[in-house]
């Protein structure tokens, strides 16, 4: 009967995840009152299935419509939806598939051997180290395909400043909230983001409504053997990133996806295609990093009591609902829950592959639709996607206002993945660099600390090193031209 | 020599000066500090500023280069592509029609949700969306607007109501 549930929680998660402003959170905590009188291993089963149908899920309607169904696949839009252009969304949906299981299967190797060493890793990160990764991500800036630099840390800064808006970390003091009681909450980011990808780019294709649409090839949709060779060692590599990011906790699938598409653009020497332009190594890269962060998000979760993402913060309350308590103490009090949860994410993964695979010819089919129907609908499933979030109207508003900045953005070539970037990290940053300089006495006391410190220092030289490779990719690109 | 500045130029330094303005009533300069409420926003409402001047400056310097090369066209001949990227190249076209005449059916749609919910604001608005886009003529439009307008509110009313527990606006 577990099995059972897995697979209709996969399958619901999929759809789930493919709807912009369904988010898996959304999902997880529905569940718990749905499934709090049930048995603990059939309640685990549905919501492991969702968790992971739905970080997949958000890929098929980034690729698709550009619309990421979760923050996590932003990263997935920026080579997914180019390959939609081109007619090629069956594969690309087919290809994020398999490379979403291989990741997953990565993340879950890595909990089920590594767990207990992963997180004693993630514990020793300090407010500082938070700074540091979550800075890092910020200099993706540079891999989002911007073409030009300052509009890029332009859009990038504009969005860290959104990100103040509501109360203030620390002090708890409303911040350029002008007196209004809903801004104090801050600005709902995935709103946002519905307005700046989804309906930015719908308004960006009313120009463009009378061109044919794009046939879709769905003939043949799963890629050759040999290309999938191909990609198989990029996706490991970035299931190991995903693993790794995922089990630090608050980091999350995003930043993963984010770091992976930065770690493929700089180590895949001549792709088919340009990133950006429609590279399906930019869809493996993001897609097995998200899927392997649901592994080692559940590191911490499992050992520590400390969730990796909101979902295993969902699930540790589930759990505590069914009188288990995770935490270092959970193998000896409850030996079968980590096997348990090991087979469930195994199990899940393979019914991925089952589900995933199917429908995509309908779904890519989806793209063929005449632009003068897709535009509205789009519009309207961005405004209540955007509103179920939180159930506010005021959201609402967001959005399509946004939607009007994005396409404007576009029009005069301000990239708006870079502000969705900011508006997600800037909180984290803010947060982090206050602590650590309180904790350190100072700002230069900070600082200092950032070269005595081990693993700081190993982060401020990754950061030197992306600062670098960015400056001397832009040389030789300046230079060929 | 008179510097002509493009809408976008403009728009982005009023965008950096309005945070940097917001940001330094956040709190008194005299109690800032490293980890006061206002030193996050101030420093990166300045770097923004830092970024909207570069990017005025990258924008004049590209269209100084544009002019040089109008001047010289033979010499772009055998040249590869000089234009800029196609998201750049026609900012002119930002205020088309089309686009602003949805603009203004999304206030519309975005006042009647407000007044009659989301049922009857999403039908009048995929209906008079899919007419005015859908160019099938101006009966045909709307029949099929109207059409596509209930199967649509039907499809997300099931899905997000009953499907997902979602209360409609």
């Amino acid at each position: 009967m577990n099995v059972l549930y897995v697979a209709l929680g996969v399958f619901a998660g999929i759809y789930v995840g493919a709807i912009p402003g369904l988010s898996v959170t959304m999902a997880t905590s529905i569940l718990i009152a749905m499934t709090f009188s049930w048995d603990t291993n059939a309640a685990l089963a549905l919501m492991i299935g969702v968790y992971v149908g739905g970080v997949y899920g958000g890929s098929r309607s980034a690729i698709m419509l550009n619309i990421p169904g979760a923050p996590a696949a932003v990263a997935t839009t920026f080579d997914g939806y180019p390959l939609a252009k081109k007619g090629e969304a069956g594969k690309a949906i087919a290809v994020s598939t398999l490379t979403s299981v291989v990741g997953g299967l990565v993340g879950l190797l890595a909990l089920w051997l590594a767990a207990p060493i992963v997180s004693k890793f993630a514990l020793s990160f300090s407010p500082r180290d938070y700074f540091l990764l979550t800075t890092m991500g910020l200099l993706l800036v540079g891999s989002m395909g911007v073409s030009s630099v300052p509009k890029g840390l332009f859009a990038a800064t504009a969005g860290l400043m959104l990100g103040v808006v509501g109360m203030d970390p620390i002090s708890g003091l409303g911040r350029l909230t002008f007196g209004n009681v809903e801004l104090r909450g801050g600005l709902n980011y995935i709103a946002i983001m519905i307005g700046l990808f989804g309906i930015g780019e719908a308004l960006y294709q009313i120009r463009y409504r009378k061109k044919p649409v794009v046939r879709q090839e769905v003939d043949s949709i799963r890629p050759p053997k040999k290309k999938l060779l191909k990609l198989l060692p990029l996706s490991l590599r970035s299931g190991l990133i995903g693993t790794a990011v995922g089990a630090l906790p608050g980091a999350g699938g995003e930043i993963a996806a984010l770091l992976s598409y930065d770690a493929a653009k700089r180590t895949v020497k001549n792709p088919e295609t340009p990133f950006g332009e429609g590279a399906y190594e930019g869809v493996v890269a993001p897609e097995s990093a998200n899927n392997a962060a649901i592994g080692g998000a559940l590191i911490p979760m499992l050992t520590l009591g400390i969730p990796g993402d909101s979902v295993t913060a969902i699930l540790i309350g589930a759990l505590a609902i069914h009188g288990i308590r995770v935490g270092p103490m959970v193998m000896a009090t409850n030996p079968g829950l980590f096997t348990t949860i090991v087979v469930l994410l195994l199990l899940a993964n393979i019914f991925l592959l089952i589900f995933g695979m199917m429908g995509i010819k309908v779904f890519a089919k989806l793209t063929e639709m005449p632009r003068g129907i897709l535009i509205p609908l789009i519009i309207v499933i961005s405004v209540i996607g955007s509103f179920s979030v939180n159930n506010m109207t005021t959201d609402i508003l967001w959005t399509l206002a946004f939607g009007v900045i994005g396409y404007f953005m576009k029009c005069y070539g301000f990239p708006v993945a870079p502000m969705v970037l900011g508006l997600i990290l800037g909180p984290i940053i803010e947060v982090n660099f206050r602590r650590g300089v309180i904790s350190a006495g100072g700002p230069l006391q900070m600082f200092g600390e950032m070269f005595t410190n081990p693993l700081s220092l190993i982060l401020v030289a990754v950061m030197a090193l992306m600062i670098v490779t960015q400056i001397l990719g832009k040389r030789k690109k300046t230079a060929k031209k | 020599m008179r510097i002509k500045f493009k809408a976008s130029s403009v728009i982005v330094i009023l965008v950096a000066l309005f945070f940097l303005g917001v940001s330094l009533f956040i709190q008194p300069l005299s109690k800032l500090s490293f980890t006061s409420d206002a030193a996050y926003p101030l420093l990166i409402s300045s770097l923004c500023l830092i970024f909207a001047i570069w990017v005025i400056i990258e924008e004049h310097n590209k269209k100084k280069a544009a002019n040089a090369q109008a001047k010289s066209p033979q010499e772009c001949e055998n040249e590869a592509s000089p234009l800029p990227p196609k998201s750049e190249e026609e900012p002119s076209k930002a205020l088309n029609r089309d686009v602003l005449v949805i603009i203004g059916l999304m206030v519309v749609y975005a006042v009647l949700l407000l007044l009659t919910g989301y049922i009857i604001s999403t039908l009048v608005f995929t209906a008079l969306a899919i007419a005015y886009l859908h160019n099938e003529g101006a009966k045909k439009g709307i029949k099929l607007g109207v059409l596509v307008g209930f199967i649509a509110t039907f499809l997300i009313v099931l899905v997000f109501k009953y499907g997902f527990s979602v209360i409609l606006p």
